[in-house]
């Protein structure tokens, strides 16, 4: 939403100062073309102070011609740039008939341009700004401060050959004006000292090459060593002069110099709109100010803080300045010559010696020889797409021709060769107790706690497989076999009978 | 007896404090414990010539930052990777790195700013990134599709939290009920990236070092 413009009343000062005003040469100074139009102005200004207000067309143009360009500036921009600036009235123009002179010589109209007041008053504003800059002209506090002198002796001595008796109206009007004087002198000081450190608070913040900043560094050097130096010296004579103003023994001289301006003030007051200072206030305003640590000593001391400041600041930056420039190149040239390098390639090397830091870098994660540090985390990328993983198992070894075979078939099948080793097996319509093997080895009884295992936990499932079934007897047993012997409930193994086919489908 | 042993017998507990935060890291910021660093400045002719006398190392300090250079290594165990500071693979990586030291020179030069000056530099992400991508192209003209915006941020990225582990850059996190986006980003350059050694810096890459002195 956009924000309401504040409503201008006829009554707000601010309003006033715009009232009337043609706000069209704002655009002079934002448009794009600004340089041909104030070109275009300043050439009508220019025949303006040579008495001739209205120059026809084709003159302007001749005018305007070699500083926009020469023929580069055609007659078509050229009326454009005239077009625009009638249209925000900063000029006028007027149709200028002429007399027949032939028949070739067509009734012919020519334009004649004039400058509008407010363009001709917004230029003067611009050359004053631009001469301001070129030729500043400041005041110098010391010649202000001699001049402070020079009025506090005079009006000392005007006093001294004048008595109370034989003061009369130029006197007293001579007296008060030196006072006024003196009171415009101090308030110029003070802005000037005060306008100084704003000016070099500017310097501080601003951007310099080397050679500019050296030479401001040399200026606030003798500045240091003069300007405050000449300031303290005339301060210190002015103090005295003020005292000697403020003695009592002028108390009458003042009170009858007052009573006289006051009386011809009185006498005059349509025609004379003097405003009369106060003799007594005046100066001891004056004495505070140039007091030994008075506001003018507190103005040098803030102009002295910033110009030391200033020379503080620009002395770093200049060293700065000389120090940067060469590595700004030092680091363009090894940058090219990095580039230079394959990609796969790293200048260790030059970076170790460039940052050269006075430890080891190693690795951080505690380790010893029995605890081993934590691998560093994978690095992950943000944007990376992750594949779902693919595990490619191996082939599986196989046999050239015999029929694949389990693990488990394997362990019975040993488990069978076993027993028959061990004379376990039984005939077809008997039983073996499993007491009546042959055991010679330890590496008997793990078989033996296998047989039992697969015999009778899942219903003997697995010793179903190779035909046989275990069950256990009460009889305790003890078997013997290479110095070892296993106790325990005697098992009788048979072979199963077969399990009854199913029919087969009809 | 060295004038640091004069002062480590009047205030023990400092000079090994200040001895351990120098040896503890790369860089000693004023920021990381004012009083100590202020200690240090104070008495820093005892210690840089405890470290020249007995290291063989230098000292250096300005207003924000201090730090020990070291020519020569003595244990040769200690192989070239274990000393160095960063862990880049790639030429590009490197590249992004010295970039990142020319990209600060600029802002020093366009803010006007010194070490005096209080306050750090700071700098969005993606201004970093446009500099980076517009040397890269300079650097090389004749790939500009291998440098597009997109290529360089892949090479800053894992330069830039190498930079802030070894406090180069701090990264600013926004305020809570903020979202920036990752270009708006705000790093502030902390005063190691002012330590580079410009006697290194002005001399070719490829220059083979002064041979170093023999262990003693």
């Amino acid at each position: 939403m956009p924000i309401d413009a504040p409503t201008e009343s006829p009554q707000d000062p601010a309003a006033q100062l715009l009232e009337r005003r043609n706000r069209n040469v704002g655009h002079l100074l934002l448009s794009e073309r600004a340089v041909p139009y104030v070109t275009l102005l300043a050439a009508m200004l220019a025949f303006r102070r040579e008495h001739e207000l209205e120059p026809l067309h084709e003159d302007l143009h001749a005018a305007v011609r070699s500083a926009l360009g020469g023929e580069a500036y055609t007659a078509e921009l050229f009326n454009q740039d005239l077009r625009q600036l009638l249209i925000w009235n900063l000029i006028t123009d007027r149709l200028e008939k002429e007399r027949l002179r032939g028949y070739k010589d067509n009734r012919r109209r020519k334009f004649r341009y004039r400058l509008a007041d407010e363009a001709a008053a917004f230029l003067l504003w611009l050359e004053a700004r631009r001469h301001d800059d070129l030729e500043p002209a400041d005041t110098d506090t010391r010649d202000l401060l001699s001049e402070l002198i020079g009025t506090l002796r005079e009006t000392v001595r005007l006093f001294n050959k004048t008595g109370v008796e034989s003061l009369d109206y130029e006197t007293a009007r001579g007296v008060f004006y030196r006072l006024a004087r003196m009171g415009a002198l101090t308030d110029d000081v003070s802005r000037t000292l005060g306008d100084f450190n704003v000016r070099l608070l500017g310097f501080a913040t601003s951007r310099y090459d080397a050679p500019t900043a050296r030479l401001i560094l040399t200026e606030l050097d003798r500045f240091l060593k003069r300007f405050l130096n000449r300031i303290h010296t005339l301060r210190t004579e002015i103090t005295p002069e003020i005292s000697k103003l403020r003695q009592g023994r002028l108390t009458a001289r003042w009170q009858a110099c007052l009573a006289l301006m006051q009386e011809e003030s009185r006498a005059s007051a349509h025609l004379m709109r003097t405003r009369l200072p106060h003799p007594e206030h005046a100066l001891a305003g004056l004495s505070v100010f140039y007091a030994a640590d008075g506001t003018l000593e507190r103005l040098c001391g803030r102009v002295n803080t910033a110009a030391l400041h200033v020379w503080r600041k620009l002395f770093t930056h200049l060293r700065e300045l000389e120090r940067r420039s060469h590595r700004l190149e030092d680091l363009r040239a090894r940058v090219s010559e990095m580039a230079a390098l394959p990609a796969t390639v790293v200048p260790a090397a030059f970076l170790r010696r460039l940052l050269a830091p006075a430890r080891l870098v190693g690795d951080m994660h505690f380790w010893d020889e029995n605890e081993k540090a934590l691998p560093p985390q994978p690095h992950w990328e943000r944007h990376r797409v992750r594949a779902e993983t693919v595990q490619w198992l191996d082939a599986k070894p196989r046999a050239a021709e015999a029929p694949v075979q389990s693990l488990e078939e394997a362990r019975l099948e040993a488990l069978k060769t076993w027993l028959a080793q061990r004379g376990l097996l039984p005939a077809a319509d008997a039983t073996r107790l499993v007491s009546q093997g042959a055991f010679v080895a330890f590496e008997d009884f793990p078989r033996l706690l296998e047989l039992a295992r697969n015999g009778l936990l899942g219903n003997g499932a697995r010793l179903a497989k190779l035909g046989f079934a275990l069950e256990s007897t009460a009889a305790p047993v003890r078997v013997e076999a290479d110095r070892h012997t296993l106790a325990f409930l005697d098992q009788r193994l048979r072979l199963r009978p077969a399990a009854p086919q199913p029919p087969p489908h009809p | 007896m060295s004038a640091l042993d004069d002062l480590l017998q009047k205030q023990k507990p400092r000079v090994q404090a200040v001895l351990n935060i120098l040896l503890e890291a790369p860089y000693f910021y004023k920021s990381d414990h004012e009083e100590h660093y202020h200690f240090l400045r104070r008495h820093q002719r005892e210690f840089a010539s405890f470290f020249e006398e007995s290291f063989g190392w230098q000292l250096v300090a300005d207003p924000k930052c201090a730090r020990l250079y070291k020519e020569t290594w003595y244990n040769d165990r200690i192989t070239p990777g274990n000393r160095d500071l960063f862990n880049f693979t790639r030429r590009d990586e490197c590249l992004a790195f010295m970039l990142l030291l020319e990209f600060f020179e600029h802002k020093l030069e366009e803010e006007s700013a010194s070490i005096e000056e209080p306050d750090n530099i700071r700098f969005r992400f993606g201004d970093l990134l446009l500099f980076t991508r517009d040397r890269f192209l300079e650097l090389f003209p004749e790939q500009p599709d291998g440098y597009a915006e997109e290529d360089v941020r892949k090479i800053l990225r894992p330069v830039m939290p190498q930079l802030e582990k070894y406090r180069f850059l701090l990264k600013l996190d926004p305020p809570d009920d903020e979202k920036v986006a990752p270009d708006d980003t705000i790093y502030e350059c902390l005063p190691a990236l002012w330590h580079y050694s410009v006697q290194r810096i002005s001399r070719p890459l490829d220059e083979t070092p002064a041979p170093q002195p023999p262990a003693p």
